[in-house]
């Protein structure tokens, strides 16, 4: 009876996996804290049903703007630097004249090995004031300038996590942007060499043009990876999120509310609202990008 | 081992990292001098539940669990059909565990520790231990009792103590011609700092506040906070009913003003990083700091070098004739209503926690981490301590530790915390104005607790 059916059973029951761990890990937490967000469930008493409530008192809530402008303020600091100087490095790593391309691919990827954790710590180290190496090497020996506070001053604080961005994740765009000027076809650029196209001629109107799909890619997950930033604010500011709250990142806040406060219904109306505003950045990308 | 220097050194961290430490210097013989009076009656002598068996298992973190370990084998002499399982997790890993699995029903240990400013998150599942405790309460110091009740039900055996006082540089306070005796407000603290100041040419200052909250006992959350209990603010944010916010009530506002005059640039570092201000400690640029009773652990382990010139005193009142005595957030051990195996845990906890043994042996673990058994916090204060130039330093901690007023921790309490440190700092930066603050704080937390 079963071998009967067999044959046309066994393709669903070959991806039956994903799907299964899809439905359990994915579809079903995503659903249950869409319901959870509409329950005013703070610590042990899961309280009642409150339909938007939560949504409003996200709007009005200081921290969560000040989280989402420190996000976005973060995103336009960072974003253009990561994917430009991704797509600048890769096209120095793409051009014939350089030797060591590997050596140096491994080099800008290296980062991403290391673990987050250690990572920022080694970065809390570097900037501590006054005895970090940045400080007493270079900012006190080398320019004989006072430390800066680059942890605990308000106005510091998202350039800083900049700096740890750029290096721990330039390597990831790197890697994206010279698989995309790997695709570009050899000819376009031999075409624009018997033209007499000068080097820069050549990116702004070929490569730049072609590379498009690519940078959208990794803007998108430029965003997505921004609003959900967490180990490294965590463990550069704290939970706080440093003085002032300037550290204070969405990633950093859904988990603070979360998972210190225990307002779970809160949390989820946070994350739900973050995943409408990436939505909506995204679309706002592909629509520019679809344009252009 | 002994306490290592940390970043970001917290009272968790300590406990953490002097787990297992051998019995620390610190300790003293002598008497307590009359800090606690010895009620006269006699702790009943329990008899063992019959037919107690399976397993209990208990969550804690490093630092508050060895002495459970300890228990085992007195445990099991009386019920040797229980087995024990005690499971470390993280200090955050412990709160949010406890949490979801009261709220499932899933994986519900039989005991946990928890800080006690969590007590209005998790009461609801909590099994009341008011009935199980009373005989014993005499025995334990007013205030830890007093910190592990929610709304007239004791929820949590009290683990360890932690008045707070002052510590100071009796050298330097020499050097610049200061009398400790003589600063009994924080007015006096401030002038005596503004002198330290000019004397000094800003070199060296009486405090060291850090604005990013980094620093342990130099964070103005903390400072606030034990300002506001001084102030008569027992449940520091939340009135007694746990439903109304008074952090802008003119008591706490007073309490902003003086936190306000504390962090003045000319007699307060502001913005160090721990690391830096341990240094500042080392190279005599800082003359004072508050200290909770696990303090002297953290100083011995991070500045060896400094014996024999620190002293104690009591924390300044904020008006003269005022309280001198503060708190800071002890651990309690609790057992949640849904525990597979209550009566075995009670009767661990009995053991472990509620008696002298226990104690004692939690203090062994832990380095001479204040307990909250009267008896054994007789033996911490038996003997001078050396690092503090033969002073009894744990006497008069016991001593504050009676005088502390009624205090309680509230539904939303971290939270509270939180959002005042926020609006704290806008004061230290003088942003706002103490009451501008306050109002700003209180509103806040109102919406955001939806408390009145």
């Amino acid at each position: 009876m079963l071998s009967a059916k067999w044959p046309k059973l066994a393709p669903y029951v070959f991806i039956s996996p994903f799907f299964i761990v899809f439905l359990v890990f994915g579809a079903f937490p995503i659903a249950f804290s869409g319901a959870v967000s509409l329950i005013d469930w703070s610590g042990v008493k899961m309280g009642e049903f409150i339909g938007f409530r939560n949504y409003i008192n996200l709007i009005q809530d200081p921290d969560f703007v000040r989280a989402v402008l420190n996000t976005v303020y973060l995103l336009l600091l960072s974003g253009p630097l990561t994917i430009g100087g991704g797509l600048v490095l890769a096209v120095l790593l793409n051009s014939q004249l350089l030797r060591f391309k590997g050596l140096f691919r491994t080099i800008f990827y290296l980062p991403m090995a290391v673990s987050l954790v250690v990572s920022a710590l080694a970065f809390t180290m570097l900037l501590n004031k006054p005895f970090g190496l940045v400080n007493d090497l270079i900012i006190r020996q080398i320019f004989n300038q006072e430390p800066i506070d680059f942890l605990t001053n308000p106005t510091l604080a998202i350039p800083t996590l900049t700096l740890l961005i750029i290096w721990r994740y330039i390597g990831n765009d790197l890697v994206i942007m010279l698989a995309g000027l790997q695709s570009i076809p050899s000819d376009l650029y031999e075409a624009s060499r018997i033209d007499g196209a000068s080097p820069f001629q050549t990116f702004i109107h070929i490569t730049l043009p072609l590379m498009v799909p690519f940078i959208l890619f990794d803007a998108i997950l430029t965003t997505v990876n921004t609003f959900n930033l967490f180990a490294e604010p965590y463990i550069l500011f704290g939970t706080e999120g440093g003085a002032n709250q300037a550290g204070l990142t969405t990633g950093l806040l859904v988990f603070r509310v979360s998972f210190k406060y225990f307002k779970f219904g809160y949390g989820a109306a946070m994350a739900y609202l973050l995943g409408v505003v990436i939505f909506a950045l995204s679309l706002l990308q592909l629509r520019v990008g679809q344009k252009d | 081992m002994k306490p290592q220097k940390n970043a970001r050194l917290s009272r968790r961290d300590f406990l953490r990292l002097s787990a297992g430490a051998a019995a620390a210097t610190l300790l003293a013989s002598h008497n307590l001098e009359g800090a606690f009076a010895q009620e006269s009656t006699p702790i009943p002598t329990p008899t063992p539940i019959p037919g107690l068996s399976g397993e209990i298992v208990l969550w804690g973190w490093k630092g508050g669990i060895e002495h459970f370990q300890a228990a085992i084998p007195e445990f099991q002499k009386l019920y040797p059909n229980v087995t024990v399982r005690i499971e470390e997790m993280s200090y955050e890993d412990t709160h949010t565990n406890v949490l979801a699995a009261i709220n499932t029903g899933v994986g519900v240990p039989d005991a946990t520790n928890f800080d006690v400013n969590h007590l209005g998150e998790f009461a609801e599942g909590l099994m009341d231990l008011t009935e199980k405790l009373q005989p014993y309460l005499h025995e334990f110091i007013p205030v830890s009792v007093k910190l592990a009740t929610y709304k007239g039900k004791i929820l949590g055996v009290p683990q360890d103590s932690q008045p707070v006082g002052m510590f100071y540089r009796s050298d330097l306070f020499e050097q610049y011609g200061l009398d400790a005796e003589q600063i009994t407000t924080y007015a006096d603290l401030v002038q005596a700092g503004k002198q330290v100041a000019e004397a000094s040419k800003g070199e060296v200052k009486m405090l060291a506040m850090d604005v990013g909250s980094k620093i342990c006992m130099g964070d103005p959350h903390l400072i606030i906070d034990l300002l506001l209990v001084q102030n008569g603010l027992g449940g520091t944010y939340f009135n007694r009913e746990d439903d109304k916010v008074v952090v802008d009530t003119p008591e706490a506002i007073e309490a902003m003003e003086v936190l306000k005059q504390l962090s003045d640039p000319d007699i307060c570092f502001l913005g160090m990083s721990d690391d830096a201000a341990i240094a500042a400690y080392g190279a005599d640029k800082i003359l004072a700091t508050v200290a909770p009773a696990w303090f002297p652990l953290a100083m011995t382990g991070n500045l060896p070098q400094l014996s024999g010139k620190w002293r104690m005193m009591r924390l300044p009142a904020i008006k003269p004739g005022g309280l001198r005595a503060s708190y800071q957030i002890p651990s309690v051990t609790a057992i949640p209503k849904d525990a597979p195996n209550p009566d075995a845990a009670w009767e661990f906890l009995r053991i472990a926690q509620v008696s002298l043994e226990g104690q004692l042996r939690f203090t062994e673990a832990t380095g001479g981490v204040m307990p909250t058994w009267k008896r054994a916090v007789e033996t911490l204060v038996e003997k001078p301590i050396e690092y503090f130039g033969g002073q009894k330093i744990y006497a008069l901690y016991a001593a504050i530790a009676e005088e502390v007023p009624d205090v309680w921790f509230g539904r939303g309490w971290p939270e509270a915390r939180s959002i005042m440190r926020k609006h704290t700092e806008t004061v230290i930066r003088r942003e706002k104005s103490p009451e501008e603050a306050c109002k700003a704080a209180a509103e806040e937390m109102r919406l955001k607790l939806n408390k009145g």
